[in-house]
């Protein structure tokens, strides 16, 4: 997987569990204040996104993560994809 | 049969009539669990749902998806779960596919979504005689519980 093609999938996933179309997803836009994520919608999010690339999320950057980009950011790393 | 109603007692903090597990047959802890529920034909929402044509609510088979769920967050997270925590649903999108009726046995199935401290994401199913009666994906948040004097 290319860190293009991950970005695409991951805007998607995550517009899907938050349930608006992906081309309404900013990737500066914050979860909880722009997109009314709270913290039981952010470990669905969470939960998808290790199910599709087969990773593990530190519990612990759970609650960090506030943008779909500082989401990606984090799957890029443990995927290790530059 | 792994866990008795007293195991899932200690667990669980719902009690009869609202105790929708009797025993819990299977344990893959982290992963999931599988419960059991026989439905007496003498349960009091019976008798008003409804008269003459008893049927379970399906708002009392999500809540025993929800029970079934609560145990495997025990399994999976136990250091919180012993300290009796306060279990909040935040939302359930259940599907109901068959009516359920007196003397059916509910096979109540639970799988980890993803489960962290403060909360879960859990996906569960009911079967009654092998067919798939409903399904759902329920969330919930985990809740230190509050003393009796509010601190």
């Amino acid at each position: 997987m290319t860190s293009q093609e991950l970005e695409k999938e991951m805007k998607e996933l995550v517009a899907r569990v938050i349930g608006i179309s992906p081309l309404k997803l900013l990737p500066d836009a914050d979860f909880a204040r722009d997109l009314d994520v709270d913290s039981m919608k952010a470990i669905e999010i969470t939960g998808a996104i290790e199910k599709t690339f087969k990773i593990i999320v530190p519990e612990e950057q759970i609650r960090k993560i506030r943008t779909l980009n500082q989401a990606t950011t984090l799957a890029k790393q443990l995927l290790n994809l530059k | 049969m792994i866990w008795d109603k007293e195991k899932i007692k200690s667990i669980l903090p719902q009690r009869e009539p609202f105790l929708f597990i009797d025993e819990v047959i299977e344990v893959e802890e982290g992963q999931r669990v599988v419960a059991r529920k026989y439905l007496d034909p003498k349960a009091d929402f019976f008798k008003g749902h409804f008269p003459g044509n008893p049927v379970m609510p399906g708002v009392l088979i999500a809540e025993a998806m929800a029970q079934a769920s609560i145990i495997l967050f025990y399994t999976t997270k136990p250091a919180i779960g012993k300290t009796n925590p306060d279990y909040y649903i935040t939302n359930l999108n259940a599907t109901f596919k068959a009516p359920v009726y007196p003397g059916d046995t509910l096979i109540i199935e639970a799988s980890n979504f993803k489960i962290v401290d403060f909360g879960a994401v859990i996906d569960a199913m009911v079967k009654v005689n092998d067919k798939i009666v409903a399904t759902m994906r329920g969330s919930f948040a985990v809740v230190a519980k509050k003393s009796q004097n509010g601190k």
